[in-house]
């Protein structure tokens, strides 16, 4: 024990500077994410200068880490006959231990310096024990086997071109198409649920136990050839599992049973098992996931402009609530034929929408994307190869999870600066509110989500993960004003070492690039507008979960959608039947604006839920912001006849126009048209 | 006679090449044994194998009785080992080296460490990296003395030194072996290093062991017969194996007989060479017995 305290003092000596440079590398990276500077007008670009920052220290954390671990290792090599502790009288025990109290410190440093950065946000000492657990257990898997590399060679020339053919060959593993390295090693309470990524799970064990126990073989016994024929061992059952493991069940599409098969007419869907590449399937992923592919057909050389357009008009009901991660969202009809995609539409902004505005009483909500998770596939297909590729038989040959989910209120706080809430293991601050120029108020948020930071693919793929809570949603909430604005969270990963993912929130007015829609209409969030708001969690609920055995063996894809010179409008009449209205009340139009000859037709867009309700209304185009908040008023309070899709009631998203005419100050409610 | 070494058949190979077969050595205690062989003969090998850096292939070794693969720190105290193939902390000065072995040893004498700093005109604060190849080897030699070992081990330790610095070395070994009766196993291409004050002789050439035994036997031993012969005399038999480098000129005739034995030798010469007369028999330094023995082995191979 003495000797082992002796040579431990003596690396202490010989890399205290390595230590020192750790320890600040990693307190610089506690105290920016700890006490995260206030944005101001240059939020963007400091938002991006933030980013890489992060990425930096990831960067610096993998490289002290490396030279740390080998100066550490190496100074008393276990391999090779010249060393020279050899000769010396130490046992190899001894020698062993002063190495292993070595790699603690190395291991300490972070589980230390991240705990106390974590500890600012408010959660409670016993998640911060287990996140403290988890930091050690990732630290684990990369130190141990850095440090059983650096065991097996005799200098570091040959432990650097060891460990960058290791770098390779983990890169190589997961690039195996069945692969996705996602989850982590993870002690949660929920670990049960979490665990659920079992290959994750099971590499970062191997990795733990095969780094530990190489490198306790090689310092015990010196045999440096069954030490290596251990490793490889170890790097066998690694490619095997982190490569070519069978089953996932992190990944679930949660699709309404009616739903599947959906069979509309201008829009084709395509339910599909994702990873299926070992049985002549194209694409990769998982077995037994399901990816729901929504093909719309456009004029050849189409750009992708207008796409939220065309998704509005499609029809797709509502409560069809898709919930599907594209592993790979390369497609190919089968015969060949690339099917040109827009990767990963985010559900937020195809249907998840109503169900945020129902958590808020039916406040509609403006889309912005809600973050990479749940996605569905998006496929513009071009004419031809939508023909040849309309009557292909897709079959469904897994078993995949159904699940239906709402969302709930989970924390709602006034938006102030220094204003925080926790919820389950996600910390949420309010950093700061500028104001910029231009009248917009940037509120400066921060969340923090206690996760061990291999974890964080969980945040998409894996909807139950307890920790998450069902991956919230934020909102900027005007109760009053009956807007709310989803908050746009940028996740960043802060890298190998940390133990969590430090996102920062912010609220902007911009327009969001393809896909997001709505930010030109979305509401300026000023002063006044901020001074009534809520910032707003939602958390996501399952309703039910199922399991099916699906056995769809022909799922014909719509009738052609022949395109138009714009591109998007159908002239095939939908095979839905359409909501009938049965009563949409006249709305009011004041004199006033009748004096003023305020009038022309309003196109309000509108959700009718099964019972024929309307959940939401929204005017789209309007000659007068007046009269859209007139017609929308009118329109919400419409009762209509549900759309009958294969005789079942269903949600259905639709547009009608509400006209107003200073000479007939009626509005013609037969006039609505079915988009 | 107590042996502090002992190997029993050891062979080593590296792939399909054996560095060392079928060694069988014997070193006695309170013997200074000189370990000679050209280079790549295996000496380096052998003296990984005896302490257990290396693993025999075939075969075993014992150190203090010990075998050599359950070496443990109850053995290393008792052994010091000197290599220019050791890896020193080369980060620390010469003081902190001391320092860092010093608790290791129990029986480690501050005192003599003391001395030999002193006598080695070591700088106690210049680092390791920093010290010339003779002050590194002077500093392997204090770090492996001080705590007075029963067996030095010490593998080429005069390459590279000047010749001042290699009779400094010489002397301070000799003084303490006589002192302290330590047995020292020391390794050599050059027999000219050790032949002062070795009494035991190991020749290994092709990684065996080609003789092993004391310097005085070897000098009873070996011989240079002279003699004078008839011209165009040739030999009446093929030589015996014990003559190494036989040469024969015009009128004369030289051997080194590696197994006198007075009169038989003489006669022996005779009856294979008639006509030889004037025989002489002079005694060989160990010198001229190595260079006898490597050549004599570098022609048969």
């Amino acid at each position: 024990m003495s000797m082992a305290f002796h040579f431990f003092k003596r690396d202490l000596r010989r890399v205290w500077w390595l230590y020192s440079i750790c320890f600040l590398v990693y307190a610089a990276e506690g105290i920016f994410t700890a006490f995260y500077p206030p944005l101001q007008d240059w939020a963007l670009v400091g938002n991006a200068l933030v980013a890489r920052g992060l990425i930096s220290f990831s960067i610096l954390h993998l490289l002290v880490l490396v030279v740390l671990v080998a100066q550490l290792v190496q100074e008393d090599p276990p391999v090779g006959s010249t060393a020279f502790w050899l000769t010396r009288p130490v046992s190899r025990a001894s020698l062993l231990l002063s190495k292993t109290a070595g790699l603690g410190l190395v291991l300490l440093i972070p589980v230390f310096v991240n705990t106390a950065a974590l500890s600012k946000f408010g959660f409670s000492p016993g998640d911060l024990a287990l996140a403290a657990a988890e930091i050690l257990a990732h630290q684990c898997s990369f130190v141990f086997p850095i440090a059983a590399i650096a065991a097996l060679t005799p200098n570091f020339r040959w432990y650097g071109a060891a460990a960058i053919g290791l770098a390779v060959g983990i890169g190589v593993v997961l690039f195996i198409p069945a692969n996705g390295f996602n989850g982590g090693f993870v002690l949660d309470r929920n670990a049960v649920i979490a665990l659920s990524n079992t290959r994750a799970f099971l590499v970062e064990s191997i990795l733990i136990a095969s780094g530990g126990l190489v490198l306790a073989h090689q310092y015990l016994t010196r045999r440096t050839r069954r030490s290596i024929i251990l490793a490889g061992c170890a790097a066998g059952a690694y490619i095997l599992i982190a490569g070519f493991w069978p089953w996932s069940f992190g990944n679930v599409a949660p699709i309404h049973a009616d739903h599947a098969p959906f069979e509309p007419s201008k829009v084709a869907l395509e339910v599909r098992p994702i990873q299926l590449n070992r049985r002549g399937f194209p694409g990769g992923g998982f077995a037994g996931a399901v990816s729901l592919g929504i093909y719309i057909q456009v004029p050849k050389g189409f750009s992708g402009e207008g796409i939220d357009a065309a998704l509005s008009l499609s029809g797709i009901p509502e409560d069809l609530y898709v919930r599907v991660r594209s592993a790979n969202p390369k497609m190919t009809t089968p015969d060949g034929t690339a099917i040109r995609t827009f990767n990963q539409i985010p559900a937020g902004s195809l249907s998840s929408d109503s169900a945020v505005a129902a958590a808020l009483g039916g406040i509609p909500v403006y889309s912005y994307f809600l973050g990479d998770s749940g996605s569905a596939v998006l496929a513009v297909v071009d004419t031809d190869t939508f023909q040849r590729y309309r009557d292909s038989p897709v079959r469904i040959v897994d078993d995949f999870d159904l699940v239906a989910e709402r969302y709930q209120v989970a924390a709602e706080i006034p938006i102030v600066k220094g204003g925080q809430f926790t919820f389950g293991r996600v910390s949420v601050r309010i950093m700061d509110l500028v104001p910029r120029p231009d009248g917009v108020t940037l509120v400066v948020l921060k969340s923090t989500i206690l996760l061990s930071p291999d974890s964080s693919a969980l945040l998409g793929s894996n909807p139950s993960d307890p920790r998450l809570r069902g991956d919230p949603v934020f909102l900027l909430v005007n109760r009053s004003r009956r807007e709310a604005v989803p908050i746009n969270p940028t996740i960043t990963r802060t890298g190998i070492g940390d133990s969590y993912l430090s996102g920062m929130l912010y609220q902007q007015n911009d327009q969001m690039p393809f896909g997001g829609g709505g930010g030109a209409n979305a509401p300026v969030l000023d002063k006044h507008w901020l001074a009534g708001a809520t910032l707003v969690c939602l958390e996501r609920v399952p309703v039910f979960e199922f399991r099916k055995t699906a056995e769809v063996d022909l799922l014909k894809l719509g009738e052609p959608w022949l395109a138009t010179k714009n591109g998007y409008e159908h002239t095939l009449a939908m095979e839905v039947n359409t909501p009938q209205a049965f009563s949409l009340p006249k709305p009011e139009y004041p004199e006033d604006l009748v004096r003023a000859g305020v009038e022309g037709t309003v196109v309000v867009e509108l959700s009718i839920a099964k019972d024929g309700s309307v959940t939401w209304a929204k005017a789209i185009e309007s000659p007068d912001p007046r009269l859209s908040a007139l017609a929308e008023a009118a329109v919400i309070k419409g009762r209509f006849k549900p759309a009958i899709h294969d005789g079942v009631p269903s949600a259905y998203r639709m547009r009608i126009p509400i006209s107003f005419s200073a000479q007939e100050q009626m509005p013609d409610p037969e006039g609505r048209v079915p988009r | 006679m107590n042996t502090v070494i002992e190997t029993h058949s050891v062979t080593h190979r590296y792939g399909k090449v054996a560095a060392v077969q079928d060694l069988q050595l014997s070193v006695p205690e309170g013997s200074i044994y000189a370990f000679l062989g050209p280079n790549g003969a295996g000496k380096t090998t052998t003296i990984k194998l005896i302490l257990n850096l290396l693993q025999p292939t075939e075969g075993r070794a014992t150190i203090f009785g010990v075998d050599s693969t359950r070496l443990g720190p109850a053995e290393f105290e008792r052994i010091g080992y000197v290599s220019e193939n050791q890896q020193l902390p080369d980060w620390m000065t010469v003081q902190q080296l001391v320092d860092f072995c010093r608790p290791m040893y129990p029986r480690w004498d501050t005192n003599f460490c003391s001395k030999m700093l002193k006598d080695f005109l070591l700088p106690a604060d210049k680092k390791m990296k920093n010290l010339s190849r003779g002050m590194r080897m002077k500093a392997s030699l204090l770090i492996s003395l001080a705590y007075r070992p029963r067996l030095l081990v010490l593998d080429e330790p005069f390459t590279g030194l000047d010749p001042v610095m290699r009779d400094e070395v010489i002397h301070g070994i000799l003084e303490l072996t006589e002192q302290e009766n330590w047995s020292v196993f020391i390794s050599s291409h050059d027999i000219h290093e050790v032949e002062r004050f070795a009494d035991w002789i190991g020749f290994i050439d092709g990684g065996r062991l080609r003789l092993g035994e004391s310097t005085s036997n070897l000098q009873v031993r070996f011989k240079r017969l002279d003699c004078v012969v008839p011209e165009g005399s040739h030999f009446a038999s093929p030589v015996p194996r014990s003559w190494l480098m036989p040469e024969i000129s015009s009128r004369s005739f030289r051997v080194i007989e590696s197994e006198y034995i007075p009169g038989e030798s003489e006669k022996r010469l005779v009856g294979l060479l008639p006509g030889a007369i004037d025989i002489t028999v002079a005694d060989l330094s160990l010198r001229e017995i190595f260079v006898g023995l490597a050549q004599s082995s570098s022609n048969n191979s």
